[in-house]
């Protein structure tokens, strides 16, 4: 587990100390705090204007209507700029031929990928901690549920999680990094838009699977403030289904 | 000791090495010798556990490589030809986390990467970028990451290549001071490397080995069969026939040109040679020994031509050698 933390540590130097780095953390700043600041300025407006509802008032929600969107828009937003940063995590070091260095030390492969996974996971935190100003804001200017925050933070890091899960498995799968970026993407895209998938059919087992193995559905109860243990279940499955990929092949890198 | 038995590695429709056997005792200095492709680097790796073998078993420190591969990398310290650097670490760094992934204890880690760092010259380029260091430079912090954790046992694939002349001979110092207290096996394909650091070689060709044993009792094997070639001014029909009479020598044949080599066998006839075809009248020109170096060892075990007589612990050889001679004296 230390070799883990090792490696972890590592990464996380390699990251601070790469242009790019900042590329990715400057446009996740951008986009989401762009999102946020427009959707904030929505409600706000819409709070000031009498109730023009057909049937009645309508009733604004700083929840529904400004955090739940929020967590969706990054869960896209973030199917972009995750596998970006975790793309070179095992090809990078196949390219270069560092993986040597870790193959030949009394390290396993489980360790190699949980590391690789802890060191993403930590930049995907301070990516995170730079977006500080968004609950300020809601604390300053309005009356957010704490509860409801803290599990909807819960989600929006078992997203990362999930997408960071993803970016390790397809980092291990090829040599040629923005080949393992694409390759994320792509699978990330696919995972969301099996959503969609569960409002075009009809039929009725199709449609409970399709929701099952929705990531999306399994975020929502999150934003509603609930831990519900299959959701963790589910959550933890799947990142555990792709770092079990990413070690099957570095496994594989060291007995082929 | 480190350990090989019967090791196949087979890729695909590639037998890269096969039916392996051989030991390196504690304190020895091994050198792996062998053409490109000869499955050195494909032995390397299977011993230091970044390979797998198809058949077989290599051991280290009693430690089966496949069995138990984390008891042996803390024994083992593994340099490949490409050291696996971290581009844009500075030196120091990356020794350091060189020795945590390597199981040095947190208490002696700086002190451990301090004398690595010692032990190959890299205590003034500490703080420099990998990426920016030239060829030389990276090969030594590809050897100092191979003893921070220091290992009794080491693997050095080919660690002298791209060195310039004084690099070499610093590494070669520096492997040589290994010798003793560590185990070490170095492939190289330079043989006068072999002849100045290594107490054994062993010769690979085609995944398999041709030749175990000291240098010097290979090329005492090479000289039990002496020939000597004469070069004649005026030779003769007689020549032939006149040279054959020679007391001591087993076998003429001719040798270009009005040239002809003998088979003198254990003895030094060249004395002898050279009054007989002197008072003879063919008027003598040139004469040489054919010496065996470990160069012509090495052709003749893995090149072309005629064979070299078997030694005690060498495998049936798989095909015939090469000659190839060294001038001594005319």
């Amino acid at each position: 587990m230390m070799n883990a933390l090792h490696i972890a540590g590592r990464e996380l130097r390699v990251y601070v100390a790469s242009p790019w780095t900042y590329v990715v953390l400057a446009a996740a700043v951008f986009l989401l705090g762009f999102f946020f600041g427009g959707q904030v300025a929505w409600f706000a407006d819409m709070c000031q204007r009498p109730d023009t509802g057909y049937m009645g008032p309508v009733h604004y929600n700083l929840h529904t209507d400004v955090v739940d969107p929020f967590i969706g828009v990054s869960g896209i937003i973030l199917i972009f700029l995750i596998p970006v940063l975790t793309m070179h995590l095992i090809a990078g070091e196949r390219r270069q031929r560092s993986i040597e260095l870790l193959l030949t030390s009394p390290v396993s492969s489980w360790e190699i990928v949980l590391g690789k996974f802890l060191g993403a996971m930590g930049l995907f935190g301070i990516m995170l901690a730079l977006l500080w100003y968004a609950p300020v804001i809601l604390y300053a200017w309005g009356e957010p549920d704490t509860p409801v925050m803290l599990t909807s933070l819960l989600g929006l890091v078992l997203v990362g999680a999930c997408y960071v899960a993803v970016g390790v498995a397809t980092s291990s799968l090829t040599e040629n990094m923005i080949v393992s970026a694409i390759l994320g993407v792509v699978l990330l895209l696919v995972v969301w838009v099996i959503e969609i998938g569960t409002v075009m059919t009809q039929t009725e087992w199709v449609q409970s699977t399709l929701e099952y193995i929705s990531l999306v559905r399994h975020l929502e109860s999150f934003s509603a403030g609930m831990i519900d243990t299959r959701d963790l279940v589910y959550l933890g499955s799947f990142i555990f289904f792709f770092l079990f990929v990413g070690q099957q092949r570095v496994e594989a890198l060291r007995s082929r | 000791m480190i350990e090989v038995q019967s090791l196949t590695k087979i890729y695909g429709a590639l037998t890269a090495v096969h039916d392996l056997s051989f030991t390196v005792a504690e304190g020895e200095i091994l050198g792996l010798l062998g053409p490109n492709g000869a499955g050195k680097t494909t032995t390397m790796r299977i011993l230091a556990g970044s390979l797998g073998a198809t058949r077989g078993k290599a051991s280290v420190a009693g430690f089966e490589v496949h069995k138990h591969p984390k008891e042996v990398k803390r024994r083992l310290g593994y340099m490949p030809e490409f050291p696996p650097l971290y581009q844009s670490m500075q030196v120091e760094g990356y020794l350091v986390f060189a020795a945590k992934v390597k199981g040095v204890p947190r208490a002696r880690r700086k002190a451990a990467v301090e004398r690595a760092m010692e032990q190959c010259g890299l205590v003034a380029a500490r703080k420099r970028v990998i990426g920016q260091l030239s060829k030389g430079y990276r090969q030594r912090v590809g050897l100092a990451q191979a003893l921070v954790h220091e290992p009794k046992y080491l693997v050095l694939d080919e660690p002298t290549s791209g060195l310039d002349p004084m690099q070499i001979a610093e590494v070669r110092s520096v492997i040589k001071s290994l010798g003793g207290e560590h185990t070490v096996i170095l492939s190289t394909h330079i043989l006068p490397e072999v002849t100045m650091t290594c107490d054994r070689v062993v010769i690979i060709d085609h995944g398999q080995i041709v030749a175990q044993d000291t240098e010097k009792s290979l090329a005492e094997r090479v000289h039990s069969a002496r020939q000597v070639v004469v070069q004649l001014a005026r030779p003769d029909t007689g020549s032939l026939a006149a040279l054959e009479r020679i007391e001591g020598v087993l076998g003429v044949e001719s040798a270009g040109e009005d040239a002809f080599r003998l088979d003198t066998g254990h003895q030094d006839l060249r004395e002898v040679i050279a009054r007989t075809v002197v008072d003879s009248g063919f008027g003598l020109v040139g004469m040489r020994e054919e010496v065996a170096s470990l160069e012509d060892i090495y052709l003749k075990l893995v090149g072309m031509g005629q064979g070299l007589p078997p030694g005690p612990n060498d495998p049936p050889p798989p095909q015939p050698p090469g000659a190839s001679s060294a001038e001594v004296s005319s």
